[in-house]
């Protein structure tokens, strides 16, 4: 293959991978893809000649002044810095595909890719960027290896220009074997990056900085209607809980409620947390990291989980209904680990410390603890009932009727299961109802139709208008066993908003929406799926490697110690023990040895050895093959036993002068390659038996 | 390497595991690169050919041949850089690819500026295979010696041949210069001027007198290096000089006596290349030895140098202006 050719596929294919990460980040504005993959493309396939042009060269340069200009602009505008840059990136790579006169264009190259590559870090740390650093790490050795022999070649021959166009040109230099093996290379590059990932110490000072936007719509101090349903077209797994205790596989997760966030006071249209929003640190009950923030109801065995969740703003931590302790993670500061800290506010919610970007990772025991029930002095606030809502007041008493508290806070969720129905969308017809009127308004007097967060909402104001104190919760209902890596799993499509009452003295769950989002899901859980084998993988991803710290790079080490330990107990059994079983081995090992000789001796005599005599004389047959078809088909014999192709092309009447010229330089080549050790290139091949055939055509 | 310690740095303090692993990968890369570099140098054989004189201020070439005795994994850009005396190594010949077992060689070209021993003391093979960041070197003893002869340089030589010895026309005359050997018939091939017109008519046929070779005598070339012992640019030059006069003499086929001081260098008869002995001892002449004494020269020799010489003598001067004066 032609040194020039391959070198300009393997640059763009380089490009190209490194700025996957960025050009799938919803980060990066939408024309920066397109835009990077024409240029890059056009400027992999079009021919250099094309480029060499001043106007193409500087239609280039003011090409990407201009998209400097813009972005400098776009700064000024209010775009962030670091976006800007990273959107610049790619495009300055993809430019140099056009410039590319000299090595030194290469080697931009593959320096501004490693530097895409480490912007992709600040786009997210999902699978694909592990997909993308692994492929990286197969292409890149041989970007580098042509890369540094053009250099070499250009240096040494700058003198002769011919004589470097002639092997840019040249298809001898590289060979499929030395493809090959760069991709060993990289193979072996992959396995020195896994040992060294493995054995850096992590002295990080955990001063994360990431692009990603992790605010989650439905979970902000302000939720309006509606933003639930945003995340609930996401497909996102932002939950995953490995079970630690036997019994807690199958412990009721599905039908699980998630807890997130509560919100207290609606706002024409809009929930807030005004009230409860003061987060106070939760100061651990437990043994160092450990925080027990409720207690179970009765004495069950708990079961334990290892929870890794996703990164949320604000940070968030779900636990599902019946934790009473959490185990936090830790943090990494310089050359130590300290336990990761809570904060809690009244309303039982928690946040976690944030610091890397990275979510969190902690543990949960999951028994039948109530929900936290903070401090009953505050209930006024939960009673509080927006004044342009009066309809709903009259609706709620026509519903509750009379009777006890329970009693009416049961009729009011009954009423509306009842009566209203759960769609996700509206009919144009139904959308034109009540036109002008609130989401909830809507929903209540108008089409009847809505989501958890109407049913909710709707439910909420109703119990308030009815004296009862009630909040307003979002978080995930029902989490998905995922069979294959023996975890539960919970999506961004099993948000859900539901109800918190007071009632006898304490806050009861209540769920008033009549049809459950995720029921379908939950139920065809239990098959293998394709998107089960990427969530394994990526929480395998997530946990091993975007998660791995100092506390697993000891744990790693311990094992390690544990699996090596055997060493040591081998000294009981005596030294001569020892060295009867290293005895062993040696002599398998040489009988191994030897036996791979005899065979490669063998393979050698049989010219299978080497790749010169093995091609060589592959050519060779090749040759004699279609000599002997040629002249059988013109002299109309074959060639018998005892004579020699020599004899057979002298004995032969009717071939012309040049046909038996033609034969005898046939066999001529045929020889040396037979017998002289000649090496034909398929290309040289093809060449003789193109005049050959020629010669022979009749 | 920039790089590499911007990622490190940005790894540790972000603590982002992505980092850390790219960081990881970049660290592989450099080691593979020196640990595949050794590799691909570590079963590599050079071998040095060059002349064994060359003149000063020509150009000559070196022959450098590099084999792989790898038996598998082709082997890119190898230099060879070859080492003369305790100069770094310099002469490079760059081989593009090694195929595994391969042998190829490569030429360069070399020229002294000044007469001597040349010492080559070995060759210097590195790669930058496969990713060019670090260079191994592999140093190969490889010693070998060769003679600078001195750059002849023109000089007016004075008619040593003509005034007593009778030389000046001897090229001419070639084989009939002696004493009268026989009358035999003409051939083709001989010079009509020799036909003996008389004899010829006497015999009735052409017949050529034919004269015997004459004895031999020998021009004695006598180099007073002591005399310039301190004033290296001339007697450099009188060397340059001596070595002019010993190579027309013995492109005239004449034959030379050299005399160093009072040592002689070349006795006629006893080198097969009496030339190439003459210019070896010329190459490696160091005339700051106190050994080297003053000539004795005798009327009729041709002296080189600034000393006295008794009547009679063939002196060729060599001025400090770098021009040559006879007398």
């Amino acid at each position: 293959m032609r040194f020039d050719r391959l070198h300009r596929t393997v640059l763009v294919m380089l490009a190209w991978i490194s700025a996957i990460p960025l050009l799938t980040s919803s980060e990066l504005s939408g024309f920066v893809g397109p835009l990077f993959c024409g240029v890059l493309l056009l400027g992999g396939v079009l021919p250099g000649r094309w480029m060499r042009g001043a106007v193409v060269r500087w239609g280039i340069s003011a090409g990407l002044l201009a998209f400097l200009l813009i972005q400098i602009w776009r700064i000024l505008g209010g775009l962030s810095p670091v976006v800007a840059i990273l959107e610049f990136a790619p495009l300055v790579m993809a430019a140099r595909m056009w410039l590319r006169m000299r090595y030194s264009s290469d080697w931009q190259i593959v320096l501004l890719s490693l530097v895409t590559l480490v912007g992709g870090t600040l786009t997210g740390p999902d699978l694909l960027y592990g997909v993308v650093v692994v492929l990286f790490i197969l292409i890149c050795p041989l970007a580098l290896l042509l890369t540094g022999l053009r250099k070499e070649m250009e240096t040494r021959f700058y003198r002769d220009p011919d004589a470097i166009h002639r092997l840019m040109q040249s298809r001898r230099v590289l060979s499929m074997q030395v493809v090959r093996t760069t991709v060993w290379m990289g193979a072996l590059v992959m396995v020195m990056t896994v040992l060294i990932f493995l054995i850096f110490p992590r002295w990080g000072m955990g001063s994360g900085v990431s692009l990603l936007d992790p605010t989650l719509p439905g979970f902000s101090s302000e939720v309006r209607i509606g933003d639930l349903e945003e995340t609930m077209e996401n497909t996102t797994v932002y939950l995953r809980l490995i079970p630690l205790t036997d019994g807690s596989t199958r412990s009721g997760m599905r039908n699980r409620r998630f807890r997130g966030m509560v919100y207290d006071e609606y706002r024409q249209g809009v929930w807030v947390q005004s009230n409860f929003a003061t987060f106070g640190r939760l100061v651990g009950e437990g043994p160092g990291d450990m925080f027990v923030f409720t207690l179970p109801k009765t004495r069950v065995t708990p079961a334990r989980f290892r929870v890794l969740q996703k990164a949320v703003h604000p940070p968030l931590l779900f636990f599902p209904e019946g934790t009473f302790v959490v185990r936090t993670g830790f943090v990494n500061e310089v050359g130590r680990r300290r336990p990761r800290y809570l904060e809690i506010n009244d309303t039982g919610v928690l946040r976690y410390e944030e610091g890397s970007g990275l979510g969190s990772r902690h543990e949960i025991w999951l028994g039948d603890a109530p929900i936290p029930q903070g401090k009953t002095t505050h209930l006024r606030r939960w009673l509080v009932f927006p004044q342009e809502m009066e309809p709903v007041r009259e609706l709620a008493a026509r519903y509750a009727q009379s009777g006890s508290v329970a009693f009416r806070a049961q009729k009011i969720l009954r009423e509306l299961r009842s009566r209203y129905s759960y769609a996700r969308t509206l009919t144009p017809q139904e959308r034109r109802q009540g036109k002008g009127a609130s989401p909830l308004e809507n929903f209540l007097f108008h089409h009847g139709k809505g989501t958890c967060e109407h049913f909710a909402t709707a439910a909420v104001l109703m119990l308030r208008a009815e004296g009862i104190p009630a909040r307003y919760v979002t978080g995930f209902l029902g989490a998905k066993w995922n069979r294959l890596g023996g975890y539960w799993s919970v999506n961004a499509e099993a948000a859900h908003a539901w109800v918190e009452m007071y009632i006898d003295g304490k806050w009861v769950t209540a769920d008033p929406t009549p049809s459950l989002p995720g029921s379908s899901q939950r139920a065809a859980s239990d098959r293998i799926t394709a998107s089960m084998i990427v969530d394994v993988l990526m929480m395998k991803w997530q946990d091993h490697v975007v998660g791995y710290d100092l506390g697993i790079q000891r744990k790693l080490l311990e094992r390690f110690r544990q699996a090596t330990s055997w060493l040591l107990s081998l000294k009981p059994m005596g030294y001569w023990k020892i060295l009867g079983i290293l005895g062993i081995g040696g002599l398998g090992i040489a009988l191994l040895l030897r036996w791979r000789f005899r065979r490669n001796r063998c393979r050698q005599r049989a010219g299978r050895g080497s790749l010169r005599a093995s091609s060589g004389i592959r050519a060779a047959q090749t040759l004699l093959t279609h000599l002997e078809s040629g002249l059988q088909r013109i002299g109309g014999r074959k060639r018998r036993p005892n004579e020699t192709p020599l004899e057979y092309i002298e004995a032969l009447e009717n071939l012309t002068d040049a046909q038996r010229f033609s034969a005898r330089e046939l066999l001529r080549v045929y020889h040396q390659c037979r017998f002289g050790g000649r090496r034909l290139p398929r290309e040289r091949q093809r060449r003789i038996l193109k005049t050959h055939r020629t010669a022979f055509r009749t | 390497m920039v790089l590499l310690l911007g990622i490190g740095f940005a790894a540790v303090n972000t603590g982002s595991n992505l980092l850390f692993l790219l960081l990881s990968m970049m660290i592989s890369f450099l080691l593979l690169d020196g640990a595949m570099a050794a590799w691909a140098i570590a079963r590599i054989q050079v071998h040095r050919q060059h002349p064994l004189r060359a003149r000063a201020n020509e150009t000559f070439l070196v022959n450098l041949r590099v084999t792989s005795r790898q038996r598998r994994g082709v082997v890119f850009s190898v230099e060879a850089r070859d080492q003369i005396g305790k100069a770094p190594f310099r002469r490079s010949c760059f081989f593009v690819r090694l195929e595994p077992g391969e042998s190829r060689e490569i030429a360069y070209r070399c020229e002294m500026a000044h007469r001597g021993r040349l010492q080559f003391t070995g060759v210097a093979v590195s790669t930058r295979f496969p990713f060019g960041f670090l260079e191994i070197t592999q140093v190969f003893s490889l010693p070998g010696v060769m003679l600078i002869w001195p750059q002849p340089y023109p000089a007016e030589i004075p008619d040593v041949l003509s005034t007593e010895t009778g030389y000046s026309d001897w090229q001419s005359r070639k084989r009939y210069p002696g004493d009268f050997h026989q009358v035999r018939p003409y051939q083709e091939s001989d010079d009509p001027r020799y036909i003996s017109w008389k004899l010829s008519a006497a015999k009735g046929e052409l017949q050529v007198r034919e004269n015997e070779e004459p004895s031999q005598r020998e021009v004695r070339v006598l180099l007073d290096a002591a005399s310039f012992r301190t004033d290296s640019d001339r007697a450099e030059l009188a060397i340059r000089v001596t070595a002019f006069v010993v190579e027309v003499l013995c492109s005239r086929k004449i034959p030379v006596r050299l005399a160093i001081g009072k040592e002689w260098v070349q006795v006629p008869g006893e080198s097969a290349e009496p030339l190439w002995e003459m210019l070896d001892v010329l190459a490696r002449l160091d005339f700051t030895e106190r050994r080297i004494g003053s000539c004795f020269a005798q009327p009729g020799d041709l002296y080189i140098g600034d000393g006295e010489c008794p009547a009679g003598v063939f002196r060729v001067r060599v001025l400090a202006s770098g021009r040559t004066a006879t007398t």
